[in-house]
């Protein structure tokens, strides 16, 4: 397959601006949705619920972008009938722009936490609990969106594993947390935010993870989801 | 000056153009249609006087001792005594006793010729048909008169054969109400004659008939089968090129050279009798063998090849494709070439002086292999004839053969939407 | 016919050079098997070792641009080429283990064991009756009127035609609308109970309904025949098919499962022709 030009080439010279249209729809979504969760991140880090706040709201343009673009994708599916890697893209940004609107939805939750933790001056040090995970989830949704702009299998596959890596943290994050309210109870109130932005956190690694599996259907043609990480990159080696 | 001012500028030349061509169009149609129109006229016009004949009423006595026969009545009349009548004095007789005024040799001379030479023979025919006559009342019989009679009365014409005393003769018989003109079924049923009262195409109808059917018989099956040999089974080399070119080439042939041919092959070496049908049938055959092949070839290319992959994807053989369903496809077209060609072998007559159908024959053929002419020989002939009265039979045969022409043409207009309503 | 049917391709079969087709192009257990065939006409060769093995009761699709040798290739199947006299062809075919184009192998027999139904609508210029009757005829495959009659309502029922023509028998097959034509044509060919048939873009002529109803009527007849269909509707394929064989300028490039070939194909001739990319 000519990895080069995939979206160019067709015949139907429309069909390939519609096609290239839609990515770049996709693209600026996740452009928006990379916004997002920095922005809740900064809003945790340097208290600022003013950009906290605007996180909350934006939220509805991610909403917007994913229905326009699900629009397009039903309208190509039904003009079009799209094959093979044609086909592959569409269903693919789908379900990218799916995993992508619930990463702006947990970026959201970001936000909202932070406008609950404002009230309380100890929640700020629990806050910078969150900064290496919240570095290492934003570093992968980058490196996620960035595959699937090149739509480079060996970047996603590399990204998916990046993910384990997440899930220790928030694992070891969590223990430190109980470890902390079982100290002192009266951080429990924070700590449960803390805790609750940790998980939306992880999610966003998931959804990430998910982008990258898109991917690899996407140009391989291969679906591997619910696999572990070895078996994915022996069945895209093949 | 924009697109549509170029066109329109342009529009008017091109319209007119149109216009022209409509024009010349219509000019040609017109003109073959008028020297068509002028062709039937001048045929039908000098052919219908051969439609009617001139008779003449004479009162023949039946008495014993005007026949010539023993007054004795105990004596009975056979067939020797009724051949033995002197006919022909029997009618002079009569004639004489019409007009009585005749005594001069030269006069009663000039009487006999009013009627023509049938006259007693029809008389004989009537007796023998009936002896029961003799002794009988006097009879009164339409005879028929002589050609130059028949064309002074009917075209009111002078010639310099009829002579002042016979104007009289028929001027006394008109005021009697004893000349008339009558329809001309001779015409129909006789044979050939040398006297035009007499003559008729009968003989040359049915001799074009066998003719043709021979060459019917002949020429289809095996213009048929050649086209379907050719055309579906014949492997494509060298040969089947040359074959292919030869029979297009024969289609050219001067059909004299048939003729040339038939008289070597068929009466020459096969020893057939000259101047009978089955000869000529076989000659009109190859003359048309190539044109029934070509247009059955041509109408066998054109059956669609999608019928054809039909056939054979059920599993038909080749033969079963070809016979039950490409020919009856096939068919009109095929039907077609046939009926052309048999119109060329109807209008022939080069071929058929050759083998000797030319000859003067009075009989009415019985079949192939009685002799006989056909149809355009004996306009041929009766062209060729001085007397006057037969430029009518001429023109009167040749509205016989377009008439000819039509019903067979019409019989595969018939057959052919028969076969199309079966597709 | 069954035990035929117990025979499997051949083994001792020369496998010979097919490194071009990529994909699945060989089975197990092949109704039809074709191993290097190269068929030419006079000087311009139309197909170049096409190895292709036909799976039982499935339907394969052969799909391509026009000229890609499709067509030919189907042809070969069941010996319609041989009307083409400068048609050459080598390499070998066989039909549950026989050679076809073997010397003994008869190809009227052979047509009435490999049907076929063609793009264009076809029906005999006859009767709706003798249209499907011919066949059973030519082949004496009834021994009474009665056994005509039956096996012509039980082909158009099998085509799904009776109950829109059972009044009007007599009717001429060509009177039937084009999409009835094109049953007729396959009752027809249902009518001497083949083994395959074979289809050349059969609905190409049709509108998308009477379409429909075709593809409908060609996955219900995969249950009792192996099919080979020709087409250049890739949507006709994808939807029909159960396995596609993609040729290109003579080649077989790639064989696969349908809904292999049609979400991830392997060859990218293949990927650029379902997709409708430049070549």
């Amino acid at each position: 397959m000519n990895q080069d030009t995939p979206l160019g080439g067709h015949i139907s010279k429309r069909f390939d601006n519609e096609l290239e249209d839609m990515r770049h729809q996709v693209l600026a979504m996740g452009g928006l949705v990379e916004t997002q969760v920095a922005n809740g991140l900064r809003g945790l880090f340097e208290s600022d619920s003013e950009l906290a706040r605007r996180v909350v709201q934006d939220d509805d343009k991610v909403d917007r972008m994913e229905v326009d673009i699900d629009d397009q994708c039903l309208k190509i599916l039904a003009r079009r009938q799209p094959a093979a890697s044609d086909l592959r893209l569409v269903v693919a940004i789908i379900k990218t722009i799916n995993d992508l609107e619930r990463i702006g939805d947990q970026a959201e939750k970001l936000g909202r936490n932070q406008l609950e933790l404002i009230d309380d001056d100890a929640g700020s040090s629990h806050c910078m609990k969150l900064e290496h995970l919240g570095n290492l989830v934003s570093k992968m949704l980058n490196k996620a969106l960035d595959s699937f702009a090149r739509m480079d299998v060996d970047e996603a596959l590399k990204t998916i594993g990046l993910d384990e890596k997440i899930n220790a943290e928030f694992d070891g994050m969590m223990r430190q947390l109980i470890t902390h309210m079982m100290e002192d109870p009266r951080t429990i109130r924070n700590a449960l935010r803390v805790s609750w932005c940790a998980r939306a956190l992880e999610r966003i690694g998931d959804h990430s993870k998910n982008i990258c599996e898109h991917v690899v259907f996407l140009v391989r043609g291969k679906d591997v989801r619910h696999i572990g990480l070895k078996e994915q990159v022996e069945m895209v080696s093949e | 000056m924009n697109n549509t001012e170029t066109v329109k500028a342009g529009l008017k030349k091109r319209y007119a153009r149109e216009k022209r061509f409509q024009f010349y169009g219509k000019a040609a149609v017109m003109s073959g249609f008028v020297f068509l129109i002028f062709l039937l006229f001048d045929i039908t016009t000098k052919a219908i006087p051969a439609f009617s004949i001139t008779e003449i009423l004479l009162e023949v006595p039946m008495d014993r001792s005007s026949l010539g026969l023993s007054t004795d009545t105990s004596v009975s009349i056979d067939d020797e005594a009724i051949a033995a009548i002197d006919y022909a004095g029997l009618v002079k007789k009569s004639l004489r006793s019409q007009f009585p005024e005749a005594t001069k040799r030269k006069d009663k001379k000039l009487l006999y010729r009013l009627m023509s030479g049938s006259a007693e023979y029809e008389l004989r025919q009537l007796i023998i048909d009936d002896p029961g006559l003799i002794d009988g009342e006097p009879l009164s019989i339409w005879f028929k008169a002589d050609d130059d009679v028949d064309t002074f009365y009917k075209l009111k014409r002078n010639t310099s054969r009829i002579k002042a005393q016979q104007v009289e003769f028929i001027a006394s018989l008109k005021t009697e109400s004893r000349i008339r003109t009558a329809l001309n079924w001779d015409f129909f049923t006789n044979g050939d004659s040398r006297e035009p009262e007499q003559a008729g195409i009968k003989g040359a109808l049915l001799g074009s008939f066998w003719t043709l059917l021979v060459t019917l018989m002949v020429s289809l099956p095996v213009g048929i089968a050649a086209a379907i040999y050719l055309e579906e089974f014949a492997p494509q080399n060298r040969l089947t090129d040359f074959i292919e070119i030869n029979i297009n080439n024969l289609a050219a042939v001067p059909s004299i050279v048939f003729g040339l041919l038939g008289l070597a092959v068929f009466i020459n070496f096969f020893g057939m009798p000259r101047s009978v049908p089955l000869v000529g049938g076989l000659v009109l055959s190859l003359i048309t063998l190539p044109t029934i092949i070509i247009s059955s070839r041509a109408a066998i290319k054109s059956v669609p090849p999608s019928l054809r992959e039909a056939a054979l994807g059920l599993g038909a053989s080749h033969m079963q494709m070809v016979f039950h369903h490409v020919l009856p496809q096939a068919m009109p077209g095929v039907l077609t070439g046939a009926i052309i060609g048999m119109a060329q072998a109807l209008g022939e007559t080069a071929p058929l002086l050759m083998i000797g159908m030319v000859a003067f024959i009075v009989d009415v053929p019985d079949g192939v292999l009685d002799s006989a002419t056909v149809l355009p020989v004996q306009i041929f002939l009766w062209a060729d004839s001085p007397e006057s009265a037969f430029t009518a039979l001429t023109a009167a045969t040749i509205l016989v053969l377009l008439a000819f022409l039509t019903v067979m043409n019409a019989l595969a207009i018939l057959l052919r939407n028969y076969f199309e309503r079966q597709r | 016919m069954q035990q035929r049917n117990k025979k499997t391709a051949s083994p001792s079969l020369s496998l010979g050079n097919f490194a071009s087709t990529i994909g699945e192009n060989l089975l197990n257990d092949a109704k039809i098997s074709t191993r290097d065939v190269n068929v030419s006409y006079g000087d311009k060769q139309a197909i170049y070792d096409a190895s292709l093995d036909i799976g039982r009761n499935q339907v394969i699709a052969l799909i391509g641009p026009s000229g890609c040798g499709k067509s030919t290739f189907l042809r070969c199947l069941n010996r319609m080429n041989d009307t083409i006299g400068i048609c050459k062809v080598s390499g070998k075919l066989m039909l549950d283990g026989e050679d076809i184009y073997a010397k003994k192998m008869d190809p009227v027999l052979l047509r009435a064991r490999v049907g076929m139904v063609f793009q264009k609508p076809n029906p005999f210029p006859k009767s709706i009756y003798d249209n499907v009757a011919y066949g059973p005829r030519i082949h004496g495959l009834a021994r009474s009127n009665a056994e005509v009659d039956e096996i012509v309502i039980t082909s158009l029922e099998k085509a799904g035609l009776f109950e829109e023509v059972k009044d009007r028998l007599n009717a001429p097959g060509t009177s039937l609308s084009g999409g009835q034509q094109q049953r007729l044509c396959i009752a027809r060919t249902i009518a001497v109970s083949p083994e395959v048939i074979l289809m050349d873009e059969p609905a190409s002529a049709l509108d998308p309904i009477a379409t429909a109803i075709i593809e409908e009527l060609i996955d219900e007849l995969r249950q009792n025949y192996t099919i080979v269909i020709v087409t250049h509707s890739m949507q006709q394929a994808a939807r029909v098919s159960q396995r596609t064989a993609y040729f290109h300028m003579g080649r077989i490039v790639e064989v696969g499962d349908t809904n292999r070939i049609f979400t991830n194909p392997r060859h990218e001739m293949t990927e650029n022709y379902i997709t409708g990319k430049f070549g």
